[in-house]
């Protein structure tokens, strides 16, 4: 009965869009059913090809409509002052595990006053820079035995090179971050975009000032940047200030001025965002040098130099040592954890890099935690929203959970390759490093309200966009169900107890524990010692065979349209299974998944309009990974 | 009906010499200016990897698969990975720098893969920045000469203004053997499957 009420409105939606999938019945899970019809539902316009959407206009993540409609402008206060007070509750508990719930669920933190809130919190920066005050907080003296003082005063208006001994790597870090700032923010004026580069190249030359021991690589740069975007507004442009700047806002992936309360009282002590009238930034950024450097000695800056440092020291110390044998091990892990999570995925990518070794498509993704290759701000916000709550080894988990996700879209482009990409599987390289669209979901938005982003002067994004939270739940899954060091992914043979991976339990435990001995000095003690085991570069004994695959390798991938509508329906049927069996292995109640089954069959039977019911299945469906992510976590706890 | 055979190239050269910059000019006659949409390239080969073919007559043309690298002294351990199947490499330096930054750092991607590449690698030495000329520092004599002295394909070139570009791809095409290089073996060309593969390819297979 309930396979008769599902598969019709499936096959609705599925006509609403394309019905192309890469599906076989060989490929069908309940996982990637779901996958598919996240990705469909997440995107409402119809799958057109790259050229004729490259010029479309209109940015990904950006909802510059909503925030001026008025009839979604209550429902967004509503959830946004829900999730604000939620997140204040666990800030207030100093809740990690509320913390790192929230951030997988739709709309995250909420708002990017609690954003600002929470990742000092989640990074436990207090811990680190007590001794300066909470409220001063100008930085400790620096540990580099020099005893220079770097502080975020105004009085330092020089970009530290005036202060400090110079870190071999400052060169390049100017090579890099006169090319930042690129894909995020959109359309920033040259003379703006001049003073953000300056202001990165300050914050990673004071970083790698106080620890000398670090070693800078490229996409350091975009993962600071991402800080920094969140901390420093936007600086205004020399002219034409209101306008652009509110263009600006908009084009960052954010709400208008005032964080998309606009003439809303806000319920909360939460400060409203305004930006314009920020005192710390805007005066000060009218251009002339002398006043350009002063905003770095407001609260802000302070605080996004503390992040800085414990981003470097405790997250991706792993990246900054001298070599890349971290990241090997890491991209190690990965290969196993897509073996555990889709062996088909696994197979098909170990054939398209040029020697069938690691997954090195997805370096930059871990290396420099998506910052490189997303496209807009707020999604990646998001994604560091969703990390930073939890040990760094969740980048490997949220890679394999992108690739499980965009999985039939690549399918799908793959089969369109026909008989070259059979040939030369390494075709297929550029659609495993490209990173699908990843929508910043909220519970008034699952899905994006406009066409996704292109770069309208670089190569259009081949995917259609997948919802954060559908991929944050399937991070979350993978997790617990493939835990990194225990069987079959046993990344403790590879990983060395100085590796972040490790050395995040100790940081945990200085948040209940200050006597712990866990400092940044300790951390920077770590800087590649044991990052990874000895003899941990040799090869898996389960490692694909070599050179020759290249060569072999004949795949085909059947796409049977006519069925995809069955196949999804099918899906959707398992994964009601998958879930309820999953919670209840997971020790979540029965009546739990229940309720949630029984409103996602009410739902369908309930809705009229085929767009309607796409939109109300939506809806029910981010309520079905709540609930997944509610289960997983009860099973952690 | 002409004949596209297709070649692996691996780019290689020092921290913004124009790697990314030179293959944008030759793939979609573009040049952007780094500081206002030109992005670092990270590890290997990732959204940065294109596709370009050229005619080299009416019967013959030369399909390159480009593969763009990152700079930085640090990623230069997986360079192998890309190189060691490539059909031709293009090592690029600044001409504005002196020789011994980026020209140095050229000669010694041109020992490594003298070292470790198929011997049968065409490599194709390239001074950049050629718009620059004004504020040279590295001299044409200079270049010409490492490369006559190794066997290497030699050009200065701008991407900026695209004057030399596309010369030196179609040179290296040129140079490329006619025959289908030899990652492709006329079996796997025809797709035909080889022993022991059946547990290699992917369930979704229809065979």
């Amino acid at each position: 009965m309930a396979n008769l009420q599902l598969e019709e409105p499936s096959r609705h939606l599925l006509c609403a869009s394309q019905p192309t999938f890469a599906l076989s019945k060989g490929t069908l899970s309940a996982r990637a059913s779901l996958m598919i019809l996240a990705a469909r539902l997440g995107s409402p316009a119809p799958v057109t090809h790259p050229s004729a959407t490259a010029r479309r206009p209109g940015v990904m993540g950006a909802r510059p409509n909503r925030s001026e409609s008025n009839g979604a402008k209550t429902a967004s206060k509503d959830w946004v002052r829900r999730r604000e007070m939620l997140v204040d509750q666990a800030l207030e508990d100093d809740d990690l595990e509320a913390l790192k719930r929230i951030s997988a669920l739709p709309g995250g933190f909420g708002s990017d006053a609690s954003r600002k809130k929470v990742w000092p919190v989640l990074l436990n920066t207090a811990h680190y820079f007590a001794a300066a005050g909470p409220s001063q907080a100008t930085h400790a003296t620096s540990m580099n035995g020099h005893g220079q003082h770097h502080s975020e005063s105004a009085e330092d208006d020089s970009p530290d090179v005036n202060s400090g001994t110079e870190h071999p790597d400052e060169s390049q870090v100017l090579l890099d971050t006169k090319r930042s700032f690129v894909s995020y923010p959109k359309h920033l004026a040259p003379e703006t975009k001049r003073v953000m580069q300056a202001d990165l190249q300050h914050l990673i030359v004071g970083v790698l000032r106080e620890y000398p021991s670090l070693s800078y690589f490229q996409g350091f740069h975009d993962i600071m940047s991402v800080l920094y975007l969140t901390y420093i507004p936007i600086p205004e442009p020399p002219r034409s200030r209101s306008s652009s700047r509110n263009r600006v806002q908009r084009e960052r992936g954010e709400k208008p001025v005032n964080g998309g309360m606009t003439g809303e009282k806000r319920g909360r002590s939460a400060s409203p965002r305004r930006v314009a009238t920020h005192p710390d930034t805007l005066s000060p950024l009218d251009g002339s040098a002398g006043t350009v450097e002063r905003h770095r000695g407001g609260a802000n800056w302070k605080t996004l130099r503390q992040l800085a440092a414990v981003v470097s020291l405790c997250r991706i110390r792993d990246a900054m040592g001298k070599g890349l044998e971290g990241m090997m091990g890491l991209l190690r892990i990965l290969k196993r954890v897509l073996k555990a999570a889709d062996p088909e995925l696994a197979r098909f990518s170990s054939h398209i890099s040029p020697v069938p070794t690691l997954p090195f498509f997805a370096l930059s993704w871990i290396l420099c935690l998506f910052s490189h290759d997303v496209d807009s701000l707020e999604p990646i916000q998001r994604m560091f929203d969703f990390l930073l709550a939890r040990n760094p080894i969740s980048a490997i988990y949220l890679a394999v959970a992108i690739l499980v996700a965009k999985k039939p879209q690549m399918f799908r482009m793959a089969k369109g390759l026909g008989s070259e990409g059979e040939r030369d599987p390494s075709l297929l390289h550029p659609l495993f490093a490209r990173l699908p669209p990843l929508y910043a979901d909220t519970p008034d938005a699952p899905q994006p309200d406009i066409a996704p982003s292109q770069r309208a002067d670089d190569d259009p994004n081949p995917y259609e966009p997948i919802p954060l939270s559908l991929v944050f739940a399937l991070t979350d899954k993978l997790m617990v169900q493939y835990p990194w060091d225990e069987a079959p992914i046993r990344g403790d043979e590879i990983m060395g107890e100085g590796s972040v991976v490790y050395s995040y339990e100790r940081e945990i435990a200085a948040r209940k524990d200050f006597e712990s001995g866990w400092t940044l000095e300790t951390a920077v003690q770590l800087v590649d010692k044991e990052v990874v085991k000895p003899g941990s570069g040799e090869a898996d004994e389960d490692e694909e065979p070599s050179l020759p695959v290249i060569k072999r390798l004949r795949w085909r991938i059947r796409v049977p349209r006519d069925k995809a509508g069955t196949a999804v329906a099918v899906g959707i049927v398992l994964v009601g299974v998958g879930i309820a069996a999953y919670s209840t292995r997971a020790g979540g109640s029965r009546s739990d998944w229940r309720r949630w089954w029984a409103a996602v069959i009410h739902e369908w039977v309930g809705t009229n309009s085929g767009v309607g019911r796409a939109r109300e299945y939506w809806r029910v469906w981010v309520g079905v990974v709540e609930n997944v992510v509610g289960s997983v976590r009860d099973a952690v706890v | 009906m002409s004949r596209t055979t297709s070649f692996k190239l691996v780019l290689l050269g020092e921290s913004a010499v124009g790697k990314s910059s030179l293959v944008l000019r030759f793939v979609r006659n573009e040049f952007s200016d780094f500081r206002i949409n030109h992005r670092v390239s990270i590890g290997f080969a990732g959204a940065a990897f294109l596709t370009q073919t050229v005619n080299l007559d009416d019967n013959t043309a030369v399909k390159f698969e480009i593969w763009d690298t990152a700079g930085q002294e640090r990623y230069k351990s997986l360079a192998p990975i890309y190189f060691r199947n490539s059909n031709a490499a293009v090592i690029v330096y600044d001409i504005t720098q002196p020789p011994e930054t980026s020209f140095e750092k050229a000669k010694t991607w041109v020992r490594e893969l003298q070292r470790q590449a198929d011997p049968g690698i065409v490599i194709m030495l390239v001074g950049n920045k050629l718009d620059l000329s004004a504020s040279r520092k590295t001299s044409t004599e200079l270049g010409k000469q490492f490369a006559d002295e190794e066997g290497l394909l030699f050009a200065e070139a701008s991407a900026k203004s695209g004057e030399g570009v596309e010369g030196l791809f179609m040179e290296i095409a040129r140079k490329l053997p006619a025959n289908p290089p030899p990652t492709r073996t006329p079996a796997s060309r025809q797709g035909v499957r080889v022993e022991g593969q059946a547990e290699e390819t992917p369930s979704a297979c229809n065979c």
